[in-house]
């Protein structure tokens, strides 16, 4: 999967979970960016990105992101 | 009806493990969902009404179902540790008082790092689909400790 095919399944994950069909995100963008990312929103988006994509995050992978763009990094090493 | 929910940890768990049970809406619980939930509507309370409009008699409330739903999630599907993040449902046939119905539901997958899982359940009478949804559920206690 080309990576901006990725970045576009991965929006949509993040437009619905949040529920704003203008969120656009970015590498660089955290949880505070975005005023509804509390914990449950972060399961909610964790478990989507799992069922839709077929993978499994471990705790530890999750820890250690700092950003959409670890996250997107450690999605498609899952994918390979 | 057991009083002890089950205690599953993430561990104990497994995708495509199902729990079913069966139940029965009795007149007792649609009074007393009267007074839970204010909903007075004639097609749940009124039977000629209810006849008038097709059906053969009043229509359970769907807030029941998802009472019985929310008793597979703390009762079975994870049991003791669960707390429920949300669930989808949709209603398919009418369930009438005393008519008899089975609820079943799957756990379809678990994700270990944020201790919770999805289920797919669905609930039936004489093999026919009632309603059917899905839950997400949060395992407060995931090793089971």
């Amino acid at each position: 999967m080309e990576r901006t095919d990725l970045i576009d399944r991965i929006n949509a994950i993040f437009c619905e979970v949040f529920d704003d069909d203008s969120l656009v995100i970015t590498p660089e963008m955290k949880a505070g960016d975005i005023e509804e990312w509390d914990s449950l929103s972060h399961i909610r988006l964790i478990v989507a990105h799992e069922i839709k994509f077929g993978v499994k995050f471990k705790t530890k992978e999750l820890k250690d992101l700092k950003n959409v763009g670890n996250f997107i990094d450690l999605l498609k090493s899952k994918l390979a | 009806m057991s009083h002890k929910p089950k205690i599953h940890s993430l561990n104990s768990l497994h995708e495509g493990l199902v729990e079913r049970f069966v139940f029965k809406v009795t007149n007792e619980m649609m009074q007393s969902f009267v007074e839970i939930s204010g909903d007075m509507s004639p097609v749940h309370t009124d039977v000629n009404y209810a006849k008038s409009r097709g059906f053969d008699g009043v229509v359970v409330y769907g807030g029941i179902l998802v009472a019985q739903v929310s008793r597979m999630v703390g009762m079975h599907l994870p049991g003791h540790d669960a707390l429920s993040r949300g669930l989808n449902i949709h209603y398919v046939r009418p369930l009438l008082v005393g008519q008899q119905a089975e609820l079943e539901a799957r756990v379809e997958h678990i994700s270990e790092a944020t201790s919770s899982i999805e289920l797919k359940f669905k609930i039936t009478s004489q093999g026919k689909t009632l309603a059917k949804g899905s839950a997400g559920v949060q395992i407060l206690k995931p090793d089971g400790q």
